[in-house]
């Protein structure tokens, strides 16, 4: 009996574990399904950067290869700084005397920039758990402009969506460098104007942006007090200042470019449940709310919503 | 030439700040923390001005004194703007804008 008793205790544990190693694999089948879907949907958006980056990158690698620096420490320092245009520069601190003090407050400030897109993403990048380090960890002005211009799809693992952006940029950066040291000297064929793909990607990032009425003023300003910075200061200290002036507008404006806001404000919102989008149901019938009361510049959030996608 | 040592010390002092700039808002305003409400505004309205930062800022090295004073660029953003409002693409609007760009530089203006 007693004997009986245990074996059928054993079938008993060995069932229940089976079932938990069938729910796991279930589990990771969904989420490896999940992220296939998204990694589809993101993957076209970085295709642009994949051109930029190799030619840029192939650039990187061949200039610090000439000052002696081969494959791997081109490829270390991408892997672990990552920050395009002040990896250039570093190749100045590379090529003097050793000032590893002056090499960060450099870089500090050749990418100060980085300050303002951390707080556009500050909501996007919300409740995303331990990835949220690495999309942070990876945030350059390529992957910022994409991840920030463009929404996941309805449907779409948001945490895979903006990771699959983020990891494809970090590597496309990475093997573009490797490859620059590498081959840099055997490509034959005439890449010249190859990186324009980096400025491309920017206007037409620009122009999403521009497809919502709200974001109109504070582009026009982004532009105006670039230029102005530009004529002011000069190509190689433009950013600073720039970030200033923009900032300074922006917050002396906020009344005005506030007020426009609301309907976005209203919709825009989305709430994360296992980082998947779900559209606020209140969030939306408060934006109808407000259209109904006749705000004129409000759009339906919905048809808002398909203009940003 | 730097010394390995030297040289890895260097690569991640460029690295720490680069991080700095990367994940001080991250740290300023925590998830378990509401942002004030400033930081929400401008979390909204600075995207669009970034990017108006960063289309000026790619191109900062043009000149538009000297030959041939800018024209690829310019030529190639008001095909990108006409190709974008006509197909709504971003793709086929940044390959044609860069096939351009190339051809231009290489061919036309050189």
């Amino acid at each position: 009996m007693e004997n009986n008793k245990f074996v059928e205790r054993k079938m008993e544990n060995k069932i229940l574990e089976n079932q938990k190693m069938e729910n796991k694999n279930q589990k990771t089948k969904i989420r490896k399904s999940e992220f296939t879907k998204a990694a589809k949907a993101a993957f076209p958006h970085t295709i642009p950067v994949l051109t930029g980056f190799l030619a840029l990158g192939i650039a990187y690698g061949v200039l610090m290869q000439t000052k002696g620096y081969g494959a791997v420490w081109s490829l270390l320092m991408s892997l672990v700084a990552f920050c395009g245009s002040m990896q250039f520069v570093a190749i100045t601190l590379l090529t003097t005397t050793f000032d590893p003090l002056q090499a960060l407050l450099l870089s500090i400030m050749v990418n100060a920039r980085h300050l303002f897109y951390g707080i556009s993403m500050l909501d996007k990048y919300r409740g995303l758990g331990k990835a949220r380090a690495i999309l942070i960890f990876m945030l350059c002005d390529e992957t910022f402009s994409i991840s920030s211009s463009i929404d996941p799809p309805g449907d779409v693992n948001r945490k895979y969506f903006y990771l699959t952006i983020s990891v494809l940029d970090y590597c496309y950066w990475s093997m573009g460098t490797v490859l620059g040291a590498i081959l840099g000297n055997f490509i034959t064929f005439n890449t010249k104007g190859l990186d324009f793909a980096l400025s491309a990607l920017f206007v037409v990032l620009f122009l999403e942006q521009m497809k919502k009425k709200s974001n109109w003023m504070p582009g026009a300003i982004g532009l105006a007090g670039a230029l102005i910075s530009l004529q002011i200061f000069g190509a190689e200290n433009l950013v600073i200042p720039a970030m200033l002036v923009i900032l300074a507008v922006l917050i002396l404006g906020r009344r005005k470019l506030e007020v426009k806001e609301t309907p976005k404000m209203d919709t825009g919102r989305v709430n994360t449940i296992d980082g998947k989008n779900i559209i606020n149901t209140k969030g939306v019938v408060a934006g109808k709310m407000i259209a109904e009361e006749g705000t004129p510049t409000s759009v339906s959030p919905r048809e808002e919503r398909e203009q940003v996608c | 030439m730097l010394t390995p040592i030297q040289i890895i010390i260097t690569i991640l002092a460029v690295a720490v700040g680069t991080m700095i700039t990367r994940f001080t808002p991250f740290l300023l305003f925590p998830e378990s923390k509401e942002p004030p409400k400033m930081v929400t505004y401008l979390g909204n309205v600075l995207p669009a001005a970034m990017m108006g930062l960063l289309v000026i800022y790619c191109l900062k090295g043009v000149s538009v004194v000297e030959e041939p004073h800018g024209l690829p660029e310019l030529i190639a953003i008001v095909a990108i703007v006409i190709l974008h409002k006509w197909k709504d693409n971003v793709l086929l609007s940044i390959g044609g804008g860069t096939v351009l760009y190339m051809i231009l530089v290489q061919l036309v203006f050189i």
